[in-house]
């Protein structure tokens, strides 16, 4: 029985992995053989002068920037942008640039408050010699789930604590709605992927649709109260699916009754637009750019070969919302450089806009944008910024020169958008190794004394916990050397950082080759595993193809991980897939591109090769590689130690179940409350669960329409406890999506 | 040997009929669980498997209790492809979750015992 259960088990994960692969590699940069996009942005020519005049350069403090080498790029960095030598530098009117770490820069309204103050707080780059700032009142309500992560610190932490381990198996659906905003891309509007964490706050639940409408719901009924439809463009502009991963809730510091836009709700849609309407009454905020809207294309400016698509919620401080963007860097070589926006909450006006990329790359990369959601520690008035990779993904030949920032986790200055430290992640990203998750900012109490830490997982499967006021790693991160590139052309970096403590969420070796997968291919699994190279970690993209393990579908996705500020136990949940990551040269490719060979295949741009992405599977489409394939994991940041590591979910292919022990590919984060339970979706089951947050068993389950691929949101309502899932389903995971929120709690 | 009894033996075939019953049980409730949207395989290719299954096993152990079989040969086929599709549509079930399928499978197989131990031959 448990071999047949096994060989179903195979079967059935073929297809699944054959779709995953290439699919999840897409998730928020798109990719595909995307026909030639229109220019997106307000298209200033190069050199154009600002209203200011010439770049203003700062006067650095010390750099706290750790780059490829692992050392200070002070010296790099100084001199090193010059508009006026480049030629490249562009700059919107009226906006002044200027240099900060890492080649980074910032651009202002020259007439802006952080102008103004920017070049004189030099002396103030390192988080501890920052003023202690106040965190917003109205996000402290221990009731809420304010932001997509629940707060700031991106904790994904509940302080309720009625439903507990104890009674959480009496948990019921008090009600569900449908928003009627979905599509299975049969039809003219393309599949939607919905991943929006709802917000509670200011009583009222808020949610964003894939179709960019925002919809306030009652708590404790699911009734609705208004809808706010922009009617968006409903076209896959930068991504193959309608995307929408929430809104973003800002409120005034003495906010008075009766005023209209005191509070505001966001959304951004694909073709970047952003959306601010009353909390209250979902009525277009007049004074929040024109009419309600922003246009963030207006500041796309250079490689502008798509929209800025606007698919996670903006991240909320004070008066000041920050946002990144999403688009694709499998296509071009050359693209928009990652840019993070601040802008003034009320308004919508520019405050700062932060540059990832040093000016006189951007001719043949880009991106290194930031995708994912963000997180602040209020009370430093930091912004942390996972910031991913440049373009092209997987062959960096034409873009060696050192790019700091790429790849990392930075920390910027929330007045100024200067960087105040950033820690890169991986040196060269040739593998598409995205920081792709918010850090979660917790204190850990270790030898005695309290440490401003900060978690941050990685598709590369290493958790790395820094000191967020420095970047520096409270548990070692070492330089090893790795395995040099063998394509003419590339120079891969001859080492990367490695994680020991707490232990990667995957192993450094790949699992090596299923034996019943490899008995039904008569040893194709082997024969092939053996033709691949590999030679451990970070081993390059090659002609004859690697095996990448973790690829850019594995480790931990955009979820990230959530942490009990109390005890200092950290969950996250991961991914365990093998990828081939194959090489071609231009003029092959080109050929396999004229004989309609796409599928899998990349063009990146105009550099010397394409490539080529493919999961490891055999000829009968089952995976060639042991499982399980998905697990969750709990750590105790105190020590470093892993506490338990479990399979999570179950694949289901074709209606079938496989077995638990097998997991299942996820998409989606945990939730944790004070109780002492973990909340979680994200499994291709389509079932949501309670875990025990001491042993990680499954204490509840439930069936919804679709994969919960969004963290749930866990608040209290007059007494109440509630959790809310949003089912929209992820194609990635399973052909059905749906427009389900459906609520639980304990009996009345 | 058929033919020559003089003893009237039973025609009941109660095992076949059994499976039958069975079977039309787990074919309505393989039925439900195509349509009804919400039980996690609704639609699925899985629950419509199931459910052309559980008909075939239904018409296989009807023809077996009808006694429409015409050769023992034949007879012994079709029992051998009712208990593959019993287990088959078994095994399926569990994937699928669907409990009530397996334990209709699970009583369809008592009644193929029945029917292969017990029960007699229309030809003896």
């Amino acid at each position: 029985m448990k071999t047949a259960r096994t060989a179903a088990t195979s079967a059935a994960l073929a297809l699944v992995f054959s779709l995953a692969g290439a699919a999840f590699a897409q998730q928020e940069q798109g990719g595909g053989q995307t026909p030639a996009a229109p220019q997106y942005g307000a298209t200033d020519e190069p050199g154009n002068a600002s209203g200011g005049g010439a770049s203003t350069s700062g006067n650095e403090g010390e750099s706290n920037v750790q780059d490829d080498t692992g050392q200070s790029d002070r010296a790099r960095s100084e001199g090193a942008r010059d508009a006026e030598d480049t030629g490249t530098e562009q700059q919107s009117p009226n906006l002044t640039t200027e240099e900060t770490q890492g080649g980074g820069s910032v651009e202002r309204p020259a007439d802006s408050e952080a102008s103004d103050t920017a070049g004189q707080d030099e002396g103030a780059a390192t988080a501890g010699a920052r003023p202690q700032q106040k965190p917003d009142a109205w996000m402290q309500d221990p009731n809420s789930w304010a932001t997509f992560n629940g707060d700031l610190m991106a904790q994904k932490y509940s302080p309720a604590d009625e439903i507990t381990p104890d009674n959480v198996g009496n948990l019921e659906k008090v009600w569900e709605y449908h928003t009627g905003d979905v599509s299975d891309g049969s039809g003219d509007i393309p599949t939607s992927v919905w991943s929006a964490t709802p917000l509670f706050v200011n009583d009222t639940l808020y949610i964003g649709t894939p179709f960019y409408r925002i919809i306030a719901l009652e708590p404790d009924t699911g009734k609705e109260k208004w809808a706010f439809d922009p009617h968006a463009k409903l076209e896959a502009l930068t991504q193959p699916a309608m995307k929408n991963r929430g809104v973003a809730y800002w409120q005034a510091e003495n906010a008075e009754a009766g005023d209209a836009c005191q509070k505001i709700v966001y959304i951004g849609t694909m073709d970047a637009k952003l959306y601010g309407v009353d909390a209250d009454t979902g009525k277009p905020c007049q004074n929040f750019g024109q009419d309600g809207m922003v246009d963030v294309n207006q500041w796309n400016t250079v490689n502008d070969k798509w929209p800025l698509s606007l698919l996670q919620a903006a991240t909320v401080y004070h008066d000041t919302l920050f946002l990144g963007w999403a688009g694709k860097d499998w296509t071009n070589s050359a693209a928009p450089p990652g840019t993070v926006f601040a802008l003034d909450a009320r308004t919508g006006d520019l405050k700062w806009m932060f540059h990832a990329l040093p000016n006189e790359v951007i001719s043949k990369t880009g991106t290194a944008n930031v995708w994912a959601s963000m997180s602040i520690d209020p009370e430093r008035g930091l912004l942390y910024i996972p910031v991913s990779s440049p373009s092209p993904n997987y062959y960096g030949g034409e873009r060696k020169e050192k790019l700091p920032l790429a790849t990392s986790v930075t920390a910027l200055d929330t007045d100024t958008g200067k960087v105040v430290w950033s820690r890169q992640l991986i040196h060269h990203d040739i593998w598409d190794y995205d920081t792709d998750a918010p850090p979660t900012l917790v204190d850990i109490q270790k030898d005695g004394k309290s440490v401003p830490a900060l978690v941050q997982t990685s598709k590369q499967g290493f958790l790395y916990v820094l000191n967020r006021e420095t970047g520096e790693p409270i548990y070692p991160i070492e330089e090893r050397p790795v395995p040099a590139s063998d394509i003419p052309g590339e120079e891969a970096s001859p080492t990367q950082p490695f994680v020991d403590r707490p232990a990667p969420v995957v192993g450094l070796d790949w699992p090596g080759v299923d034996p019943l997968a490899d008995a039904v291919s008569f040893g194709e699994c082997s024969r092939r595993a053996e033709s691949y190279r590999w030679e451990g970690r970070f081993t390059p993209p090659s002609l004859q193809g690697t095996i990448a393990y973790p690829p850019t579908t594995g480790g931990s996705q955009w979820g990230g991980g959530a942490v009990d500020p109390n005890t200092g136990i950290y969950v996250v949940n991961s991914n365990s897939v093998v990828q081939i990551y194959t090489l071609i040269p231009r003029d092959e490719f080109e050929q396999k591109s004229q004989e309609g060979e796409t599928s899998g295949y990349y063009a990146q741009g105009d550099v010397p090769y394409g490539f080529k992405l493919e999961t490891f599977l055999n000829w009968a489409g089952m995976p060639c590689w042991k499982g399980p394939y998905g697990t969750i994991a709990a750590y105790d940041l105190k020590t470093g130690d892993r506490l338990w590591n479990e399979p999570f979910g179950q694949v289901q292919k074709y209606g079938f179940y496989m077995p638990e022990s097998w997991g299942s590919v996820t998409i989606g984060a945990p939730v944790i409350t004070k109780s002492g339970l973990i909340f979680i979706g994200a499994s291709m089951d389509s079932r949501v669960r309670a875990l025990d947050l001491k042993s990680g068993k499954v204490l509840w389950k439930a069936l919804v329409d679709a994969p919960a691929v969004a963290m749930p949101a866990v608040y209290t309502y007059e007494g109440r406890q509630y959790v809310t899932f949003v089912a929209g389903g992820n194609t990635i995971l399973l052909p059905t999506v749906a427009d389900q929120v459906v609520t639980y709690a304990l009996p009345e | 040997m058929s033919g020559t009894s003089d003893i009237s033996e039973p025609k009941t075939a109660g095992g076949a009929w059994l499976v039958v019953a069975a079977s039309a049980i787990g074919a309505v409730v393989a039925a439900f669980d195509v349509v009804n949207v919400g039980n996690g395989i609704a639609f699925s290719f899985g629950a419509w498997l199931v459910f052309a299954s559980s008909l075939l096993v239904m018409c296989a152990a009807l023809i077996l209790g009808l006694h429409l079989a015409l050769s023992g040969a034949a007879r012994g086929t079709l029992a051998v492809l009712l208990l593959l599709g019993i287990l088959g549509t078994g095994v399926a079930a569990y994937f699928l979750t669907a409990w009530i399928l397996l334990v209709a499978m699970g009583v369809a197989l008592v009644g193929w015992l029945i029917h292969v131990v017990a029960d007699p031959s229309p030809l003896d």
